[in-house]
């Protein structure tokens, strides 16, 4: 089934929408659901809440890629669970992805009160933009999708601790690229 | 900004970024990088060493036809340099042939004597061409009348030819010095006597799994050992054994790799036959302490209690003695006919 099919259904709110939707994207939703939250029956309802947004959302939105906006739904449904949840410690994979990346936050980066999150999200596309394609690839599967450090030592056939010394690397890429761009605001 | 700020920020990565990532296909390297060049050595080292004429460069010319003389014969002189922390950084020669470049780099102490045969970029080394390209980076040999350590760059293309006017931008951070590497029997412990495992670390760090069987680990099972700092044996600088014991019926075996941020300390544990072959861990788990410094790995091994007096145990390490040497070496260079 065609993206732009499913999309016409959402706009003329035919809920073959949602059916196809979900039998294209569901077990895609539910896998990144699944590394940031951990806990399956989480995933699960957090996967099931986006079928309704999205619903919601289309129209007036019409995304560029279902695939994309499906995705950020799933990362955006699974922070608010995050929120939620925080105090208890819950999800270890969403635990962790905040870890890492909080290493790739300048210290002095001073722009909160006018910081719009599209232009951070552009930035973030730029720096993509540069890096060689291998490790373009691998910071969407750890950062984007959750993917744990040693699925990814195992695809591309290094070892836990080099594909995890690569992560800082990229991690420490970043922060000086954000730096820069703090600096330059 | 906060880490919120950024993850909302990823969570708005293009599609067609996405759409990499779904559809790539990873290309897994031999492991070759390091091996090569010390083959190379062995076979080569008794052959003669032809008489070159490359001016300045001879020396790491001739290091190079230790390892491979089709790829001296090849190289054509780029010569551009850069000099940080007392150490000049030379890019000596490169060629290009289809999808593969070879670029010849020696690294120079010029203030002093801080360079050994045991020199390593690390993994504080980038190479950077106009396409994506996978390439690796291994020490050629030093020179210690110059102190010069020579390094050789094999870059490949993954989708591009690199042609000639094409620059590559080669930067390195780090330079690892007076490395070694030792292969011990580790009398210290008992298989025949070993204690039952009643000590666990609560919520350790992990950092990372390795092994040769990865899928049979059950992530939420693991049960890792409270690292006994006041028992612990050092097995090598740097390196210590900090518990071991029996524990679902499995050996386990953790040993401390000391700062491996900066010494690129790391090893493995192993047991020995009695035919003298060795058996490697099922899986091992790492852990870093409270200031990420130093890294736990404990090591499994599906073996009963009953069934290890048959086993000797022991560790192979490859430690540093010392920090990295650092500074911001970088020069970008075209590639010519």
């Amino acid at each position: 089934m065609e993206d732009e099919q499913i999309i016409k259904w959402y706009l003329e709110r035919n809920e073959k929408a949602l059916k196809e939707a979900q039998n294209k994207y569901g077990s895609y939703c539910f896998g990144i659901a699944k590394n940031i939250l951990t806990v399956r029956e989480d995933a699960e309802e957090c996967v099931n809440d986006i079928w309704h947004l999205s619903w919601n959302k289309i129209p007036p939105v019409i995304p560029v890629s279902l695939k994309a906006f499906l995705g950020k739904l799933v990362r955006d449904t699974a922070i608010s669970q995050y929120r939620a949840n925080h105090a208890k410690k819950r999800y270890k994979g969403m635990e962790m992805l905040f870890d890492e990346l909080e290493e790739c936050i300048p210290s002095d980066f001073d722009v909160e009160e006018n910081f719009a999150h599209q232009q951070l999200a552009e930035w973030i596309n730029n720096w993509l933009g540069e890096l060689p394609k291998e490790d373009r690839v691998l910071f969407v599967k750890r950062y984007y999708y959750g993917d744990a450090v040693k699925k990814l030592a195992k695809e591309i056939g290094c070892t836990e601790n080099q594909m995890a010394q690569r992560m800082l690397k990229l991690r420490k890429k970043l922060k000086m690229f954000l730096y820069r761009k703090g600096v330059s605001v | 900004m906060t880490v919120e700020d950024l993850y909302h920020g990823i969570s708005e990565i293009q599609p067609k970024y996405l759409e990499e990532a779904d559809t790539y296909k990873a290309r897994k390297p031999a492991r070759w990088k390091k091996w090569a060049a010390a083959a190379c050595i062995c076979v080569c080292f008794g052959s003669a060493v032809p008489v070159l004429a490359a001016g300045d460069n001879k020396i790491a010319y001739e290091l190079l036809y230790m390892i491979s003389p089709s790829a001296a014969q090849k190289l054509k002189p780029v010569r551009i340099s850069c000099e940080d922390n007392g150490i000049k950084m030379e890019v000596a020669a490169a060629n290009i042939e289809g999808h593969k470049a070879t670029i010849l780099v020696s690294m120079q102490d010029v203030k002093g004597n801080r360079l050994d045969e045991t020199a390593d970029l690390f993994d504080s080394y980038s190479i950077h061409t106009p396409y994506d390209q996978r390439g690796g980076c291994f020490f050629a040999g030093y020179d210690e009348e110059t102190a010069t350590a020579t390094f050789m760059l094999e870059i490949e293309q993954m989708n591009e030819v690199l042609i000639p006017g094409d620059k590559i931008t080669f930067s390195v951070g780090e330079i690892l010095v007076g490395k070694k590497h030792s292969d011990l029997k580790l009398e210290t412990i008992d298989l025949v006597e070993l204690p039952v495992i009643n000590n666990f670390k609560a919520n350790p760090d992990i950092s990372g799994y390795g092994g040769m069987d990865l899928d049979s680990l059950e992530e939420d099972k693991i049960r890792l050992m409270e690292p006994d700092e006041e028992s612990a044996v050092v097995l090598e600088k740097g390196v210590a054994l900090t518990g071991y014991g029996i524990l679902d019926n499995e050996l386990h075996v953790q040993v401390r790799y000391a700062d491996i941020l900066e010494t690129d300390n790391h090893g493995r544990i192993y047991l020995k036959n009695e035919n003298g072959e060795a058996v490697y861990d099922q899986y091992s788990v790492s852990f870093r302490d409270e200031d990420g410094r130093d890294n736990y790995q404990e090591y499994i091994f599906p073996i009963p209690a009953d069934g290890l007096d048959s086993y000797e145990m022991w560790g192979e390490f490859w430690t540093c003695s010392s920090g990295p040497i650092k500074g911001n070496w970088q020069v970008t260079f075209p590639l010519t006919d």
